[in-house]
């Protein structure tokens, strides 16, 4: 599927549902859910949080030495420190306030959201220090508009299904790969390039091999700095919904921008409401999304400021479907610009020399997902089959990342719930190492490094109140 | 003399009869009903709009609809309950469908009025009452039992 085919028929939707948005409808979408309140139901001031006690264990052989060294590949370790292969941690401890700026009027609503937890939101990883708490969200929504809601602060993006949704509807304690790699930006830190008096942006522009010490922000966390305007309404029986929005392109950072211009969002979505409402509503949900923006990358690691402009697009499209006892779901992205690169080192292209630089490079990923609730027990069985093709195009860099998970989950009750997931991993190089010449180093490290990625387990208690 | 003692009495009984409408004819509707039920909602809180809903509901649940009258009134903060774009507003509905009466306390309004700047839009369901307090104590001197959920 071609970008401009996808971001016309983005385009499209949304144009189309600002001239719908009239007849605008309650909460049942993540849109509407994480933006705003119930209509004349809506608190003042209400506590919400999730708490994620986890404990993973990975299967591949990495050798002491190897993880000491900080070589090992990162995928066979536990984020976000990856310096074990079995580790508990509090994967999440978010505590959260939203309601109602006046409670007898609607038309304002704010959300406020941090995180105490161990992950990539407050983890710079194995070369980063640890932030105690990062604000995650921080959004006020004015209603005032029929059928454009306005939404400023910090808050999710609107993208893929996998990433919007809230925690009560995430099945499967890791993300696949294609939305853990290609759609959870990595921001490196600034990085001084040139010692001039005249550059002034000693805080932004990432090199395109930073070393690790510049590897210490937090990711994106699906979430950027901007205003978004979004809303929801029905026609003939189904809930459409749709969202414009300009941010940051900086995820959580505040500051050490590599973003240059504004980041674009474009999202529509269109399901057919079977029954229920809120997060866990039955229905057949269709949508689509894109996301483009730039970014600034200094090539040339030479003390002179010149840095290259490189684009970062990414979309998909996808399917949601939830009635009766079953759950399926599927969705397909793909991205082009700024694909974050491992496993050696985190990068943007696999490093040096040169010739394996992919910052230009496409990436794409798809994943089926099935859920089935056993009828009148507690008990949820779960399987997902994830893909992600990263450098599709690249001459030696290409790879490609296969996983099945299958999981179980038992629900305590409506808030309360255990997950077990064992991930099968199939990951592997695809392209030739040539047989002489300075590539062949780093791309044999690639392959064996790729191979090595072997099964991983994790269990993980989710509280949400 | 006596023509004016049977005016006077005429004049009397229109008066009662006047006051009695005035202040709604709850059993009207309701020929059958041998019970009946006033539901308070003053609370800010959106659980207790479910709950109140849920009250009447397992009201018209256990003793029919038939058999059981029902008002739920709604003032201060409570009011929001039965603005016309409220979350709840498809049950309210039904509730309406099947016999319960929703009132919605004049007071309030005019003191929301004041601080949004405009009207709030009320469900078409509810009647406007005068004020919310005084139609509850109407009630219950007519036999109603009131409830706080």
């Amino acid at each position: 599927m071609s970008y401009k085919l996808l971001k016309n028929a983005c385009v499209a939707s949304c144009c189309i549902g600002g001239l719908l948005g009239a007849g605008t409808a309650s909460a049942t979408d993540w849109l509407m859910l994480q933006g705003t309140e119930p209509a004349g139901a809506g608190a003042p001031a209400r506590i919400f949080g999730v708490l994620q006690p986890t404990y993973q264990a990975d299967t591949s052989s990495d050798s002491a030495a190897a993880i000491a060294s900080n070589t090992a590949p990162e995928p066979t370790l536990i984020a976000p420190n990856f310096q074990k292969q079995e580790q508990f941690q509090l994967m999440r401890a978010m505590l959260g306030v939203r309601g109602l700026a006046f409670p007898i009027d609607d038309s304002v609503n704010y959300l406020l959201n941090v995180e105490f937890g161990t992950n990539a939101a407050t983890d710079g990883g194995p070369y980063g220090q640890r932030t105690p708490v990062r604000l995650m969200d921080a959004s006020v929504t004015v209603n005032s508009i029929p059928g454009a809601r306005i939404r400023t602060g910090l808050f999710k993006t609107p993208g893929p299904e996998e990433l919007l949704q809230g925690i009560i509807g995430m099945d499967y304690i890791n993300f696949t790969d294609v939305s853990s790699q290609m759609m959870l930006e990595r921001f490196p830190r600034g990085v001084q390039t040139s010692t001039s008096a005249t550059d002034n942006h000693g805080n932004g522009d990432g090199k395109v091999t930073p070393t690790e010490a510049q590897w210490t922000s937090s990711f994106g966390a699906a979430r950027d700095l901007g205003m978004e305007v979004f809303d929801s309404f029905h026609a003939n029986g189904w809930t459409h919904s749709y969202a414009v929005m300009i941010g940051n392109g900086n995820g959580l950072q505040v500051q050490d921008s590599i973003a240059d211009g504004p980041e674009e969002y474009l999202y529509w979505a269109s399901e057919k409401v079977f029954s229920g409402k809120g997060p866990l509503q039955q229905g057949v949900k269709f949508f689509i999304w894109q996301q483009t923006g730039k970014r600034r990358v200094d090539l040339s690691d030479d003390n002179t400021y010149n840095p290259v402009t490189h684009d970062r697009i990414r979309q998909g499209i996808g399917m949601r479907y939830r009635r009766g006892n079953w759950r399926l779901g599927t969705e397909y992205m793909q991205g082009k610009g700024m694909i974050f690169q491992g496993p050696n080192k985190p990068n943007f292209g696999f490093g040096t020399p040169a010739a394996l630089q992919d910052l230009d490079g496409k990436a794409n990923g798809w994943y089926v997902d099935a859920g089935y609730y056993v009828p009148n027990t507690r008990w949820e069985l779960d399987a997902r089959y994830d893909q992600y093709n990263r450098s599709t195009s690249h001459q030696y860099d290409t790879a490609r990342f296969t996983t099945t998970t299958l999981g179980v989950v038992y629900h305590i009750n409506a808030r309360t719930r255990v997950t077990f997931d064992y991930a099968m991993r199939n990951d592997k190089a695809l392209d030739a190492i040539p047989t002489s010449g300075p590539l062949v180093t780093p791309l044999t490290n690639l392959h064996n490094g790729l191979a090595s990625i072997k099964d991983r387990l994790a269990l993980q208690l989710t509280m949400m109140y | 003399m006596y023509a004016l003692k049977l005016v006077a009495r005429l004049a009397l009984l229109c008066s009662l009869l006047y006051a009695t409408a005035s202040t709604a004819a709850p059993a009207m509707d309701k020929p059958f009903a041998d019970t009946k039920v006033v539901l308070q909602i003053s609370n800010l809180s959106p659980a207790k709009q479910n709950l109140v809903l849920n009250v009447a509901q397992n009201l018209l649940n256990h003793y029919g609809p038939d058999r059981v009258d029902v008002e739920v009134v709604a003032f201060g903060p409570g009011l929001r309950l039965l603005f016309a774009n409220n979350a709840n507003k498809d049950r309210v509905d039904m509730l309406a469908q099947n016999g319960v009466r929703f009132s919605a306390c004049g007071n309030t309004i005019h003191s929301f009025t004041k601080q949004l700047g405009h009207a709030p839009k009320i469900n078409p369901v509810a009647t406007i009452v005068p004020g919310g307090i005084v139609r509850i104590v109407d009630l219950v001197h007519q036999g109603y039992v009131l409830d706080k959920p």
